[in-house]
């Protein structure tokens, strides 16, 4: 049990992997920042800050030559505006995002989320950047502003501890909402089911990705959502709204997938024309391979 | 067709079971708490589960497998399924009172009695007994034995019935016979029931019902309805010709020595023509002479006297034999204790003073055992000895006889000591003053003994002498009086005596008017009575509360003193006609004879509670009843209960003797006391008249019916249980039921496959 609130987020076996994908994540992260946050003014920072390894794909004018001839290693010199990047998780705290009960034998919706979201912050906060995290339902829960250091990253796992998923979700209120409080541009990964209405959704997702800053949609859904694995007649009661249904799975199982397919195509299309990426999670995939598969995504589309 | 256990039908409500379950069951559904419910779509119709009746014909299998079940549990019975007899229970009551005795031919010719026919009739009964029909035999007599209680085979049955042999007792017992048959079958789920009574059916057996029988057998009929039969089987073959004695005693009081004995012997004529009996008695085992010739119509019956004389005291039996020919022997011998009491000897002691004397010359005077009448007396003087003497037995101072059955002899005070008092039974002291002290020994010996002393205080009595000697003791010996007397007094006018709520035993039967009337007698002259002895009581009074009569008892006698003499100037009662009456009562009672026991006559088989309160029975706590048979004696032993009594269990006809318990056992031995006990078959079953079945519908139910012996075959059921066809249906359908369910479960799951697979 750990002694600091929310560090069973950062979990070790994920640590590990990401620490593997981190170094190369890192590299790849430093590199896509790197690549993706050109300074808009020539050359890099004024501020020298230090060396780090050179990784591959790092660029070569970065390569400090002077430490080669010294040290016979490759470094690359760091500079402080490169580091400072803001990245945002938006982690859906409503009542869907429970689902399933913790007696399923495995994470629940918003369990993965704060394990993202922790994960995200982590190699955040190890690029030296500014992570921050947001907890909604229909409005704005908690809202911790972005900032470096490492007691940053212990305020959001305190925050990704107490969180408990209830109440319904209004998406397309609280991105434009939050659209309107992240005044700088960074990072903005959405962490929900994004249930509601596509148009809706995207259209959150506009708004954001219209005031410059990179959204990137994690549509996080359990394996249940996915292949609606019910035989027996079953009242299926809803997390948010509490209305049941009663219904032959059997039955509703085509239509079922059906509509959830014309869902799920019709956020990705959403997203896709607002310029986010899009990833489809299901809770049964590993976080690292999920995290490492976009970061490598994002790496290769950068180059 | 029928059902033997129509309530099982009440399962047919199960049937609404399967109904509902296909119907209107509410499944409970399970309730999954589901994030995306929003893309099902509640408004959509295949999302309700809509109830219906599915699988018809399953359901329908169903149901009819219920139906033949509930109809297997109500065990179908039909005519059809066999024709050997149905399965059934039979109740055998067999009629074992005395009428059953009776001879009539049987299939074969030969005269056997009545209750062998019914135990042939009920053998071929058992033979259609099958299982899992059970079956009982009851042994209806005066009581109704359970014999063999119901049992699934036959073979105790048959046992039981070879037990069976005809009484003397009555049938009183077969309507509770008929009541525990019934109540052995009540509940019984066979297709029929039947108690069949094998009886005579004469009607003096149905007569004595109990209302707590008769309410069994209703409840036991209400139960089972047209399952139970009650069936009499009458085995008689028809009426039968019977004159039977009904009864017999002796008229009048016991006879004494010398006296002619009549025996009343009623004899009935329960045919339907006339007949003609004779009529002989036995007394002791002398046949009397002579015999009387009966004839009766048919239906009647008649009193017949049979005179006897008796010349010695006899304790036996005597027994009335009718000689006729009819079937039933048991009914024409009628036995009764027969006893002749001996003479009562009274000594009339007087003091041979004038007054009292009845002649200057008289001499000791007894009557001749032959019964011959003595001369009379010359002398005119009528003194009040003389005045007993002849009151006690007129017809021998008459010269005409025995008469009272009492001899007197009278003797002068100064006569005693030669006599020898133990051959009297009472000894009368008129008038004497007083007596010798070994005279007063021996007479106090004598009254000790169980005899009595009458001591009558007339005009010449010494009262000074007869209070030192008489009424006082000396020594040992205790006084002799009841009471010392004074002077005599004269009462003007007469006194007269005074009967009481409650009287003396001689004056009870002067309560009624017409058997004496006491208020006539007036008492002149009277003895004064100074003190009275202890123990003594008044027993007589005067109107004006002069003791006139006092009694002690001294031993295992008794003392008595009148206080008045019988002279005729001393009132007038020795001229009413109520003086011999009270004298002979007098005499009886301190003689011991003045309460009459009536004769021991008992109805065989039925209980009996004796009284053996007589001083023979004294000091005893078991007697012993032998009985005198031709066949041999055996002692039964009866313990005294407290209250000097003994209960007889019944008993078969014969003649018992009942005497204290016996110091060997050698049979026929002799007892100083034995009272004799006669039994006799119950008269009732002489009485030959039959019942109907009108007759019995009210009493034991309009479901009962009567048949003859031969036609008792077309009341034997045929059919059988249907069950086995209904198991093998049952099994087909069930089966059947099955295979379509499996059928269906496998194309239901075949759907889902096919719809999970898409």
């Amino acid at each position: 049990m750990s002694a600091i609130p929310g560090m069973r987020f950062l979990d070790a076996r994920i640590l590990r992997s990401i620490s593997r994908i981190e170094i190369k994540a890192r590299l790849l992260v430093e590199g896509m920042y790197a690549s993706r946050h050109r300074c808009p003014f020539y050359g890099y920072s004024v501020e020298f800050v230090d060396h780090r390894e050179y990784t591959a794909g790092d660029e070569p004018r970065t390569i400090d030559w002077k430490m080669l001839a010294r040290t016979e290693r490759y470094y690359v010199k760091r500079f402080e505006m490169e580091s400072n990047m803001n990245v945002v998780c938006l982690l859906d705290a409503s009542a869907s995002m429970g689902y399933p009960r913790a007696d399923a034998g495995r994470l629940s919706k918003i369990e993965y989320g704060c394990y993202l979201a922790a994960s995200l912050a982590y190699l955040a906060v190890r690029q030296q950047d500014s992570p921050g995290l947001v907890t909604f339902d229909r409005d704005v829960r908690d809202f911790i502003p972005p900032k470096q250091g490492q007691r940053q990253l212990y305020t959001i796992l305190g925050k990704l501890e107490a969180l408990s998923a209830a109440a319904e979700t209004d998406l397309c209120h609280v991105l434009k909402a939050l659209s309107q409080r992240l005044t700088r541009r960074g990072i903005v990964i959405l962490l929900s089911d994004c249930y509601g209405e596509p148009e809706r959704v995207t259209d959150g997702v506009r708004h954001m990705a219209a005031r410059g800053h990179d959204v990137v949609v994690f549509q996080i859904l359990d394996h249940d959502e996915i292949a609606f694995p019910f035989q027996a007649l079953t009242s299926f009661r809803d997390l948010e709204t509490g209305a049941q249904v009663m219904s032959d799975p059997l039955v509703q199982r085509r239509l079922y997938l059906e509509r959830l397919d014309r869902f799920v195509r019709g956020v990705r299309g959403g997203c896709s024309q607002a310029g986010a990426d899009y990833r489809l999670i299901k809770t049964t995939d590993p976080i690292e391979v999920v995290l490492r598969d976009y970061l490598l995504y994002r790496r290769a589309r950068a180059r | 067709m029928s059902l033997l256990y129509p309530l099982m039908l009440v399962g047919a409500s199960s049937l609404v079971i399967p109904v509902v379950i296909h119907l209107i069951a509410r499944h409970r559904f399970p309730v999954q708490d589901f994030p995306s419910t929003w893309l099902l779509r509640s408004d959509e119709r295949t999302n309700v589960f809509a109830p219906k009746l599915v699988d018809a014909g399953q359901l329908l299998l169903r149901l009819l497998v219920l139906a033949l079940l509930v109809l297997a549990m109500a065990r179908l019975f039909g005519s059809w399924v066999s024709s050997e007899p149905a399965p059934r229970n039979v109740v055998l009551v067999i009629d074992c009172s005395a009428s059953m005795n009776m001879l009539a031919s049987g299939p074969d010719g030969r005269r056997v009695p009545l209750v062998d026919l019914a135990r042939k009739t009920a053998r071929e009964l058992l033979e259609t007994v099958q299982p899992p029909g059970q079956c009982a035999v009851i042994a209806a007599g005066e009581e109704a034995r359970l014999l063999c209680s119901l049992g699934p085979t036959t073979a105790p049955a048959v046992a039981a019935l070879d037990t069976i042999t005809g009484t003397d007792g009555s049938g009183h017992g077969l309507i509770r016979a008929i009541a525990l048959g019934c109540e052995l079958v009540r509940g019984r789920r066979e297709i029929c029931s039947q108690v069949v009574v094998l009886t005579d059916l004469r009607s003096s057996a149905f007569e004595v019902r109990n209302a707590y029988d008769l309410r069994r057998i209703e409840l036991a009929q209400r139960a089972m309805g047209d399952a139970l039969q009650l069936l009499l089987v009458d085995v008689s073959r028809g009426a039968s010709d019977n004159i039977g004695i009904v009864r017999a005693s002796l008229r009048g009081r016991p006879p004494r020595v010398g006296d002619d004995a009549h025996v009343v012997v009623r004899v009935a004529n329960s045919t339907t023509k006339p007949a003609k009996a004779s009529l002989r008695l036995t007394v002791g085992n002398e046949r009397q002479p002579g015999s009387k010739s009966i004839s009766l119509d048919p239906g009647t019956d008649a009193v017949v006297d049979v005179t006897t004389p008796v010349n010695r005291s006899l304790r036996s039996f005597a027994q009335a034999h009718l000689t006729t020919r009819d079937a039933l022997p048991n009914d024409d011998i009628f036995r009764l204790p027969f006893e002749v009491a001996d003479v009562q000897r009274v000594l009339i002691v007087h003091s041979g003073s004038p007054a009292s004397s009845p002649s200057p010359a008289s001499q000791p005077r007894e009557a001749a055992p032959s019964g011959k009448a003595a001369p009379p007396e010359g002398d005119a003087t009528l003194t009040g000895a003389a005045i007993l003497r002849y009151v006690l037995n007129p017809g021998r101072e008459l010269g005409r006889g025995y008469g009272t059955g009492i001899t007197t002899t009278t003797i002068g005070a100064e006569a005693l000591s030669a006599q020898p008092l133990s051959k009297y039974d009472l000894i009368v002291l008129y008038d004497v003053s007083s007596l010798p002290e070994p005279v007063l020994g021996d007479l106090e010996s004598f009254v000790r003994e169980g005899k009595s002393l009458l001591i009558v205080c007339s005009g010449g009595l010494n009262p000074i002498r007869f209070n030192r000697t008489i009424a006082s003791g000396v020594g040992k010996r205790k006084p002799l009086s009841p009471a010392e007397i004074g002077n005599e007094q004269v009462f003007d006018p007469p006194i007269r005596i005074v009967l009481t709520a409650n009287p003396h035993p001689v004056l009870a039967p002067f309560k009624d008017p017409l058997q004496g009337d006491l208020s006539v007698i007036r008492l002149a002259r009277l003895r004064e009575v100074r003190s009275t002895a202890e123990g003594a009581s008044v027993v007589l009074r005067g109107s004006g509360g002069q003791p006139l009569g006092l009694e002690m008892p001294l031993g295992h006698g008794r003392v008595a003193l009148l206080t008045f003499g019988f002279e005729l100037d001393h009132g007038n009662l020795a001229r009413s006609r109520i003086f011999p009456v009270l004298m002979w009562r007098m005499v009886d009672y301190l003689t011991g004879q003045l309460r009459t026991r009536v004769p021991d006559v008992l109805t065989a088989l039925r209980p009996a509670v004796l009284d053996v309160s007589e001083p023979a029975f004294a000091f005893v706590e078991e007697l012993e009843l032998t009985r005198v048979d031709p066949l041999g004696p055996t002692a039964l032993r009866l313990p005294i209960q407290k209250e000097k009594t003994v209960l007889l269990e019944g008993l078969p006809s014969g003649q018992y003797l009942l005497h204290k318990v016996a110091a060997s056992s050698v049979p026929g031995q002799l007892f100083s006391y034995a009272r004799c006990i006669a039994v006799n078959p119950d008269p009732c079953e002489s009485d030959m008249k039959q019942t109907s079945e009108e007759e019995l519908r009210p009493v034991l139910g309009s479901r009962v019916g009567v048949a003859k012996a031969e036609d008792i075959g077309r009341f034997v059921p045929r059919g059988g249980e249907a069950w086995r066809w209904i198991v093998l249906l049952l099994a087909i359908v069930y089966g059947l039921e099955g295979i379509i369910a499996w059928a269906l479960s496998a194309r239901r799951e075949k759907r889902r496959s096919a719809g999970g697979a898409e």
